[in-house]
């Protein structure tokens, strides 16, 4: 005889796989955010844990397309993307921020299983995500801090390198007149002659002199490294360099000295008055002090505005100078590079100074004898 | 009078070194003529226009590092390309107020310098660097 299989053993089979199922719905459930949507994404259904993240009720939910959560962070190709896996019914999984019922943001860990036809045609799709905000505050925490701390290793290497400056600039500059007073007090001690000895006397205040030049120049520079400042006030490069034209205005009548400007892509920027006009009247004041004898002076002060990255173009047809050869030096103190009697070396020093305290950089470039163009990248 | 040394090249852009070193030079009484240049460029034109004669050419040449137009660094640059048509051997000394260790190494690194020295040249370290002077 076959085996019969009642009516009941079919009944408790499927009580029984039932209950299974119920078991495993009830544990889904308590771990997960479940949602089901048909093949457009209008949500059927929603299990109690995906109210309590959403802060929607299930009937707020139920009937609506799930785009009411989104909070705006993806980018339209994740979604496209998305919808491309599921309806051709795979699996997708992802991580995806959404949006609350009051704007608050919480992020999901998404597994969307499309749900089979006979034909292995997707009917309906079932999302189940676990709440993985407190791992992304902490991962964006950890990255934050991580910013932060190179940021810090940058500004110390900065500082580092200012260090090295200074002292490289003390080596160089003040050990020189030290080095000359030493050898004039020797050789004052050892003359018995006394037109030698008032000869040498005479040399003092040229070597004093060149000593309280070169001390003013590296307090005012060490200033401005030290000083932090906010520049919180608009400036104007028309309004800057009119003010260097007649600060200079001796200088370029006595030349007949061109000067320029076209600020049509910028003219106002947020940046140290002071420090502007400083920039201007040394950069300018360069141009005019290595003007060529053999033509007349051009100068072309141009801003320029590159995604909001600000800066000035300053270029003459002046002496120039050969800027491969002289790449390292320009922009150090006492580098002088024409024989004029009052070169001093100075004012590219400052101008590179004050520009690096505000964030910014400077170059230059430009042939001998055909002029320099330097150009300032202000912010 | 005989003099240990007939020729000294002085390069410096600094007036008062040259003014001082000079008289330092000249109240050994080692040194016949002493030539003062501003800047390497000077020196290296005035060696280039007298290569042929040994007279004019100097036995030892003290040279700054940091001056404008041609420095010290790029007239030895210069001066090896003509090194092989002088016929005579100059001795150059570097002579910087720069106590900076990375200039020091780089002057020890050059082949035609002979040793690094740090300002100020006194009298007594003149006369000391230039009686070994063969």
């Amino acid at each position: 005889m076959g085996t019969l299989i009642s009516k009941n053993d079919i009944i408790n089979a499927i009580s029984s796989a039932f209950r299974e199922l119920e078991s495993q719905k009830y544990a889904l459930d308590q771990s997960a955010i479940v949602a089901i949507t048909d093949i457009k994404g209008n949500i059927i259904y929603v299990n109690e844990q995906f109210c309590q993240i959403s802060k929607y009720s299930a009937d707020e939910l139920i009937g609506k397309n799930h785009r009411l959560i989104n909070s705006g962070l993806h980018p339209p190709e994740f979604f496209q993307e998305m919808w491309r896996t599921i309806t051709s019914g795979n699996v997708w999984k992802s991580e995806i921020r959404n949006k609350a019922k009051d704007g608050s943001y919480y992020w999901v860990y998404t597994t969307i299983t499309p749900f089979l036809n006979e034909n292995s045609v997707p009917t309906m799709f079932v999302s189940i995500r676990f709440d993985i905000t407190a791992q992304k505050l902490m991962e964006k925490e950890l990255e934050d801090k991580i910013l932060e701390r190179e940021k810090m290793l940058n500004a110390l290497s900065h500082k580092n390198k200012q260090l090295e400056d200074f002292c490289h600039i003390i080596s160089h500059n003040l050990r020189a007149p030290l080095s000359n007073l030493s050898l004039l007090i020797e050789l004052l001690n050892d003359s018995d002659n006394e037109t030698e000895k008032r000869e040498l006397l005479g040399k003092f205040k040229h070597v004093t002199d060149y000593l309280q030049e070169t001390f003013d120049e590296l307090v005012s520079a060490i200033q401005v490294r030290q000083i932090h400042l906010d520049p919180n006030e608009t400036v104007s490069f028309t309004d800057s360099v009119e003010k260097i034209k007649q600060l200079l205005e001796g200088n370029i009548n006595e030349c007949d000295a061109l000067i320029t400007t076209d600020f049509r892509q910028i003219d106002r920027i947020k940046y140290s008055k002071k420090y502007l006009e400083s920039i201007l009247l040394n950069v300018i004041g360069n141009s005019i002090k290595y003007r060529s004898s053999d033509r007349r002076l051009e100068v072309k002060v141009e801003s320029f505005n590159k995604n909001g990255k600000i800066g000035l173009c300053v270029s003459d047809n002046g002496l120039g100078l050969d800027t491969v050869k002289n790449k390292e030096k320009l922009f150090k103190m006492r580098q002088t590079f024409h024989e004029h009697p009052n070169a001093r070396g100075f004012g590219l020093f400052m101008v590179k100074t004050q520009i690096e305290s505000l964030g910014g950089t400077v170059e230059a470039e430009g042939k001998l004898n055909e002029g320099l163009k330097i150009t300032m990248n202000l912010n | 009078m005989s003099y240990k040394i007939e020729r000294i090249f002085l390069i410096d852009d600094d007036q008062v070194y040259q003014y001082l070193t000079k008289k330092v030079m000249e109240d050994s009484h080692i040194v016949k003529h002493i030539d003062v240049f501003s800047n390497g460029l000077q020196a290296i034109e005035h060696l280039e226009t007298r290569i042929d004669e040994p007279g004019s050419l100097p036995e030892v040449i003290f040279l700054d590092i940091s001056m404008p137009i041609m420095d010290g660094w790029e007239f030895l640059d210069e001066f090896k390309r003509i090194a092989t048509s002088i016929k005579k051997t100059i001795v150059i000394y570097i002579v910087s107020s720069s106590i900076s260790p990375s200039d020091i190494s780089k002057a020890n690194q050059q082949e035609n310098v002979r040793d690094y020295i740090i300002k100020p040249i006194t009298k007594k370290k003149f006369i000391e660097l230039l009686e070994n002077f063969v």
